[in-house]
């Protein structure tokens, strides 16, 4: 290979097909002498514009249905000459210039174009360049055959966020994270759209893994309450107010209600709520909107009358000190549930983590527009992250995390897109160059990413994700490959249970 | 049941290979061409001789000469008909370049090819590329042992100057190939490029003489196309003169023009007015005993496409031999990676010396 020209920091290299098998994402290393390398990353691979290949492409269209067979080639001449016809150019970034082993940042160094010897760099020798930390490895796949692992404190305090269109491997990446953080004896908790995080404690076999013990799964309504006391009076207005859009007059009348009880010491309820309604001199039409909205939210069966019946989340979250994986598993539950259910447990465990209560904790957001507010993404990658809540967004819908978190965020995942769209909506977060995510990203195969950010300590790399022995459950469920079984009946799906 | 007849035909046709076997008889070249590559001092840099001016050579054109006699034959126009009968259709041309050059010599590349036609089937057989190392040292011996072995010809002939060296070397293969079609293929029609003069150092008499009659053995008959021609009548080009008859036609101008008593046309010359648009081509004409010269054109007409009055198959040859800038950066790196040696590119003194100062 050869060093062509330079266009910005994009260097143009001419390769034969045979010097090395090039992907989009891989590394090269450009030595020149006194220990000075050049870091370049290939972003594009083209054809070679060799002089005279338009006349040979021209003569070998006006001869295509001549059948040629080559003789007495004794030498394999042609072999040559095939090579040069199939010469490559490739786009490769210049990432970095190391001198004697450190990244010598501003340098203007280049390598030259005649001396300069260019190779194939693997994960290793990449890490020792860019000095990555390994305190907390997780392994997250392979760099160019190569394994590569993270440091887990790279997603300490850091917004990271997993994109990807679909079946591309990001819940994928995104469990194998969590079961890596555990490991570490971090405390992740899930917001778990389509409970396939319940099981992450059971290997793929049904037996229980190393994190079986450290995972604890709440089902909204089921093994998952709490009291509207516990939610507080904000929440419970948010929840009416932006989930069951209950006017003004009806909040300010609820409030209203919520202070007069606590007052008076009596036990807030849908029961005393529901007597003071009846009991308060307010208009009919605002008693009528608060008492359905009321009943509404006793049907969810999240909320419980019985404080011993609560379930509390900081004990939750405290009663394992090696790691945790607390999954809500909001699986099955209605859009507006949903919404409740996250708006509740932010709050609360955001004043668990002003107090001090519970320990810094990771939170896994999976599509978390389907239920998160507009107003919280804000507050969580500013308030809520500074008190220890640290999100990994996963998503396959970029356009709709707000433009001002992908500009804080600190760690990208990047899988497969094509739709430029999507790719536009990624190429404004500020770790990544637009340009490497648009030609990388449309080139990656599936459980292949693109690691932008801290934990690759800014030097982009393609990682081939590793496998996973954990029930993932992510798969869909499918009409033909499941055969044409009849769907069981309620009594039929009793009677299995017992 | 006729269809796949005419398929297995074809099929067969597309199998059989007429220069199979052709390489132990090309062993000369390989065998001169690696004892030559091997001579070559790998301290040396050799200029890359591409950009040459007179770099290039593929038209047999050099034994077109004669001069014209004033004669009371006047030129009349022959029609040529297609004759509807099919046969085949082979083309021969050769190519050469100069690949790069030292203080002691040239290196020198070459290509041919063979190229046959039966209906819409259309199957080649490319020979090459050779490289040869030509020097002031082994030119007399790579001469004489070219012409021995591809032609057999013994006869002691001095060798050319070296910078007409792959323009000979270039000819004797083209002669080579010219004598493998003649004798290999059977009842087709040979189209070469050039003429069918003979008696020069490159076209020696005996050699044109069994391609002649080898060919007309095989039921063959032969038609070179020269595509520039210097023979004139009162001044005119050949192949301007027209006679206002619709195209196809011949004009016959072999009897207007005497040849040297050196050389001899062993064919008829005609000027073939074969498209109604721009060209006309010398063509001599060796039709064989059993046909016409106008039989073995119109079988031209019916069995091969014309482009611009020129055969198909034709343009094929000349394609698949000529060497393209591709083929020398490719011939030049088997050269800096097989043989060792250090291709560079020409210096110019002049540019050394004056730009940016010299205007030119």
């Amino acid at each position: 290979m050869k060093i062509l020209k330079k266009d910005g920091d994009v260097l143009q290299l001419l390769a034969f097909p045979s010097d090395v098998e090039m992907r989009k994402g891989d590394y090269l290393v450009a030595e020149g002498g006194q220990g000075r390398k050049a870091l370049l990353q290939v972003i594009d691979v083209g054809y070679a514009n060799t002089p005279g290949m338009l006349e040979d492409l021209l003569r070998t269209m006006s001869t295509e249905k001549v059948e040629v067979e080559t003789r007495a080639d004794t030498l394999n001449i042609s072999s040559f000459t095939l090579l040069i016809k199939d010469a490559r150019v490739i786009s490769a970034k210049i990432r970095a210039i190391v001198e004697n082993g450190k990244v010598a940042h501003g340098s203007s160094w280049l390598p030259s174009r005649f001396r300069g010897k260019i190779g194939k760099v693997g994960a290793g020798l990449l890490k020792e360049f860019v000095r990555l930390t390994n305190n907390h490895p997780i392994s997250l796949g392979e760099v160019g055959g190569e394994a590569f692992s993270f440091d887990a404190d790279s997603l300490d305090g850091r917004l990271t966020i997993i994109t990807g269109k679909k079946e591309t491997g990001k819940s994928h990446a995104a469990k194998l994270i969590c079961t890596s953080l555990v490991e570490h004896g971090a405390a992740v908790l899930v917001f778990d759209v389509n409970g396939e995080y319940a099981n992450l404690g059971r290997s793929k076999e049904g037996a229980p893994n190393n994190i079986y013990g450290r995972t604890i799964v709440l089902k909204p309504g089921v093994s998952f309450r709490i009291t509207m006391e516990e939610a507080g009076l904000g929440v419970m207005l948010d929840i009416l107010a932006h989930i069951y859009d209950t006017p003004t007059t009806s909040c300010r009348e609820f409030a209203r209600i919520w202070r007069h009880l606590r007052h008076a010491g009596i036990p807030i309820n849908f029961e005393s709520i529901e007597v003071a309604l009846e009991n308060t001199g307010i208009h009919d039409s605002v008693r009528e909107a608060l008492s359905s909205r009321i009943s509404a939210l006793e049907s969810t069966g999240f909320f419980t009358q019985q404080a011993t019946k609560a379930t509390h989340l900081d004990r939750v979250i405290n009663c394992s000190k090696g790691g945790l994986l607390l999954v809500l598993n909001m699986r099955n539950l209605f859009a507006s549930t949903r919404r409740m259910v996250v708006e509740c447990v932010l709050s609360q465990v955001g004043g668990f983590l002003g107090k001090s209560l519970v320990p810094p904790l990771f939170l896994v957001a999976e599509e978390a527009h389907l239920y998160l507010k507009n107003t919280y993404w804000d507050d969580l990658v500013t308030r809520m992250r500074h008190l220890g809540l640290f999100p990994i967004f996963v998503t396959n819908q970029p356009d709709t995390i707000p433009q001002t978190v992908y500009r804080q965020a600190d760690n990208i995942l990047l899988f497969n897109f094509t739709n430029e769209l999507d790719l536009e909506a990624i190429s404004k977060a500020s770790r990544a160059d637009s340009e490497s995510v648009k030609r990388i990203a449309t080139a990656l195969p599936p459980r292949h990413c693109l690691a932008l950010g801290h934990l690759v300590g800014d030097l982009p790399l393609v990682v081939n994700v590793r496998g996973l022995n954990a029930m993932t459950m992510g798969e869909t469920r499918l009409f033909f490959a499941g055969g044409s079984v009849k769907a069981r009946s309620r009594r039929e799906m009793v009677a299995a249970a017992s | 049941m006729h269809l796949s007849l005419v398929d297995e035909e074809g099929a067969e046709f597309m199998a059989s290979r007429p220069l199979e076997g052709a390489e132990t008889e090309l062993k000369a070249f390989s065998e001169v061409g690696l004892a030559s590559l091997n001579t070559m001092d790998k301290r040396s840099v050799f200029l890359n001789d591409v950009l040459r001016g007179t770099n290039g050579y593929d038209d047999q054109d050099e034994t077109d000469t004669g001069y014209v006699r004033l004669s009371d034959d006047c030129l009349t126009a022959i029609p040529v008909e297609p004759t509807g009968i099919g046969r085949d259709v082979a083309s021969v041309d050769v190519s050469s370049i100069r690949i790069a050059e030292d203080a002691k010599g040239i290196v020198i590349a070459l290509r041919g090819s063979l190229v046959r036609r039966r209906g819409d089937r259309v199957s080649a057989d490319v020979l090459g590329p050779f490289l040869l190392y030509v020097t002031e040292q082994n030119k007399d011996f790579m001469y004489a042992s070219l012409r021995s072995r591809l032609l057999g010809e013994e006869t002691p002939v001095e060798s050319p100057q070296l910078d007409s060296m792959p323009k000979r070397i270039c000819n004797l293969f083209d002669r080579w190939m010219q004598v493998s079609a003649a004798t290999r293929l059977r009842d087709s029609i040979l189209l070469f490029d050039g003429s069918l003069m003979a008696g020069t150092v490159d076209s020696p008499t005996r050699v044109m003489e069994h391609i002649v009659l080898a060919s007309a053995t095989n039921g063959n008959s032969i038609i070179a196309f020269s595509k520039m021609t210097r023979l004139r009548i009162l001044g005119v080009r050949i192949t301007e003169l027209r006679d206002g008859h619709p195209v196809p036609y011949l004009l016959r101008v072999g009897r207007l023009i005497s040849q040297h008593a050196r050389f001899r046309c062993l064919g008829r010359i005609y000027v073939a007015h074969l498209s109604p648009l721009f060209y006309s081509y010398r063509v001599d004409v060796n039709s064989g005993p059993e046909r016409s010269d106008t039989d073995a054109v119109g079988s031209l007409l019916s069995n091969d496409a014309l482009i611009y009055g020129y055969p198909e198959t034709l343009v094929y040859a000349h394609v698949l031999c000529t060497f393209n800038k591709v083929d020398v950066i490719g011939l030049q790196r088997f050269l800096t990676e097989q043989m060792e040696i250090t291709v560079t590119e020409d210096t110019n003194i002049r540019q050394s010396l004056f730009l940016p100062f010299d205007r030119s």
